[in-house]
């Protein structure tokens, strides 16, 4: 509490990814030498754990590394659809810098010389100063990109022991998954039963093996089956929740999903 | 003066540039050929045949009553002449012009030698030695026609020798080519820019940092770049002697990597002598790291091993990462690595990608060179 006071107010706050510690520590070196009133809120080792970070914090910018496992750069970047500006932290030789170089994407090369990151960092401030500047065509060069990079592995069922037994949950079967401490309760219908389980795999782990379009992340600990999903209900100006088929279940989603329901 | 200026213009005209330059590489080779095949005892009946015709114009001139003089100076040349206008035909075809160029030459001569023979008849002047002359001519042409004949036999052999040699060098130009390219992108897939940047980021991190692990960072970075080279410019290698230089890659990665990854080798002595193409282990260990330890989120194990016994020798390098995602598809690296063990062993090789539990392991399997018979 006291180191927020003696933030200034207008401090910025940033999200620094990269699955190698050295890396990742030299980065925020640099950035604490070239923006020192720059705040670094997370570190992430990975894109799922990235990704996370981002939607617990919601930072203001985020340096991103490309190759990462779980969620590469790429796709954190995807997600995060323009909403935060984002530098890309590669080394050379890597298959996007030459879309990067097309698109004007900030980027900066690793081993990171502090003159090329100052120069990224101008330009990240000047877009920070005008928020509406994000790149055109920025996400369909994501898209792509996305699809270049490794396929993820598509899971189909779920294993879950549940007292003596080992379940076996098909994924299709699945309603919607929940964080749940270190655990992940999945919440199933199958032939007409419902089921729940809990399951060790932690949800920010689990949506990386999820099919984007059938799975909608609605809330940093809620995935749910879009086909079960009756109605969002907007409850106040920043709360709204679902309502499921055939269920008494509410389920929140937090502000940065409610981009989904538009209601058009 | 002028005729000094006319002198140097034709001495200028002579030395500027040889007229050989202006014709192809292969005509210039057809004179060349020529020449060669001129000078060589294959050559005589053209050297008769000039002599012969050179005699009988020489002979048909006195025979019209030219004084000797003239006559030998209007009919020796002659000889050389209509040989070398024909045998230059024959090697050069492109310097005389026309379709059907060489049945003219021969109606041309045959109509000469029809006109002489007519002359003799008519004239009566033969006496003495000149009553030889048309058969002479005659003999002549025929000579020539023979010598064409001997000239394109040997011609179409010879041909047919430089086009296989021709073949064969190209061949085996493209084969070498082939080979060094291979080598270049081996060289180029060992030592990634990729892989080399971030080692570089990790080693200035770690040396801005004051942090211990620069040193045994960069000697292993170090060690692997010159075993990398070296190795790569050599046919094969033994195992024993690629396993350092994957056991210096491991080092590397697991420096960057950390508690992400740990390494386990096992290779018995025999396995170790057997040979390789170069850069194969390393491929099979730098696939297991990039697709089973950097694209887990978890602790991965990466095992080399090999063993060989009476029925050949397996190379197996595994990781216990994500294994093998339902559509994957063989990389370049699997494809270098199929290829190269073709190329090295033809069928005698095998080699496989596919899901353990957990993981993925990759077998290279090197059936011995003769069957094993079975003990009786």
């Amino acid at each position: 509490l006291i180191l927020d006071v003696k933030m200034p107010a207008c401090a910025y706050s940033a999200l620094v990814a990269d699955d190698e510690e050295a890396p990742r520590a030299a980065l925020v070196a640099a950035l604490r030498q070239a923006w020192p009133e720059l705040r670094i809120v997370a570190q992430a080792a990975n894109g799922v754990d990235a990704w996370d970070a981002w939607l617990e914090h919601q930072p203001d910018l985020c340096f991103l590394d490309i190759r990462m496992p779980g969620l590469t750069g790429i796709d954190v970047a995807r997600r995060i659809a323009g909403r935060t500006p984002v530098v890309f932290v590669t080394a050379y030789g890597d298959h996007a810098l030459a879309a990067f170089d097309a698109g004007a994407v900030d980027y900066v090369l690793k081993p990171v010389d502090p003159l090329r990151l100052g120069q990224a960092l101008a330009r990240v401030r000047q877009r920070l100063a005008s928020p509406a500047a994000t790149p055109t065509g920025l996400q369909a060069m994501l898209e792509q990109l996305a699809g270049q990079l490794r396929p993820v592995p598509a899971l189909d069922v779920i294993q879950a022991a549940v007292g003596k037994e080992v379940r076996l949950i098909r994924v299709a079967d699945v309603v919607y998954f929940e964080a749940d401490a270190r655990y992940t309760r999945v919440v199933y219908t199958a032939d007409g039963d419902d089921g729940e389980a809990l399951i060790r795999t932690p949800l920010k782990e689990l949506l990386a093996q999820l099919d984007e379009r059938a799975f909608w992340q609605v809330h940093r600990s809620v995935i749910v089956s879009h086909l079960h999903i009756a109605a969002a209900v907007r409850v106040d100006e920043g709360l709204m929740h679902l309502t499921l088929r055939g269920r008494d279940d509410k389920l929140p989603v937090s502000r940065q999903f409610q981009g989904l329901f538009k209601g058009l | 003066m002028d005729t000094l200026n006319s002198l140097r213009r034709l001495k200028a005209s002579l030395t500027r540039r040889p007229r050989t330059d202006a014709l192809s590489p292969e005509d210039r080779a057809g004179l060349a050929r020529r020449n060669a095949w001129l000078l060589s005892w294959h050559g005589w009946p053209a050297w008769l045949a000039g002599v012969l015709l050179s005699w009988a114009t020489t002979g048909a001139l006195v025979a019209f009553g030219w004084p000797l003089a003239p006559a030998l100076g209007g009919g020796l040349p002659t000889g050389p002449l209509i040989v070398w206008a024909w045998t230059t035909s024959w090697f050069v075809p492109r310097v005389v012009p026309g379709k059907h160029w060489r049945f003219k030459l021969w109606w041309a001569v045959a109509g000469a030698a029809i006109m002489l023979y007519w002359a003799y008849d008519h004239v009566h002047t033969v006496q003495g030695w000149q009553w030889t002359l048309a058969p002479l001519i005659l003999f002549g042409v025929f000579l020539l026609s023979f010598s064409e004949f001997l000239f394109y036999r040997a011609g179409m052999l010879s041909a047919q020798r430089e086009r296989d040699q021709l073949r064969l060098t190209q061949e085996r130009e493209a084969a070498a080519h082939r080979a060094t390219e291979a080598r270049l992108k081996l060289l180029q897939a060992q030592i990634q820019p990729h892989f080399l940047f971030n080692t570089l980021a990790s080693l200035q991190h770690w040396v801005d940092s004051g942090d211990a692990r620069a040193a045994p960072l960069l000697r292993s970075l170090t060690a692997f770049l010159r075993g990398a080279t070296e190795l790569m410019h050599r046919d094969e290698v033994r195992l024993a002697d690629e396993l350092p230089l994957a056991e210096h890659y491991l080092a590397i990665m697991q420096a960057r990597l950390g508690e992400r990854m740990s390494s386990t080798v096992q290779v018995s002595d025999a396995a170790g002598q057997q040979a390789l193409p170069p850069g194969l282990l390393l491929t099979l260990v730098e696939n297991a790291v990039e697709h089973g330890v950097e694209a887990s989120l978890h602790e991965v194990a990466v095992h080399i091993g090999a063993a060989a016994d009476a029925s050949g020798w397996q190379l197996r390098v595994s990781d216990t990462g994500p294994g093998l995602v339902p559509g994957w598809r063989e990389g370049v690296g699997l494809a270098n690595v199929r290829e190269r063990l073709l190329h090295h062993f033809g069928e005698r090789a095998c080699c496989s990608l596919r899901s353990a539990e957990p993981g993925t392991l990759a077998e290279v399997t090197i059936f011995p060179d003769t069957p094993v018979v079975p003990a009786a």
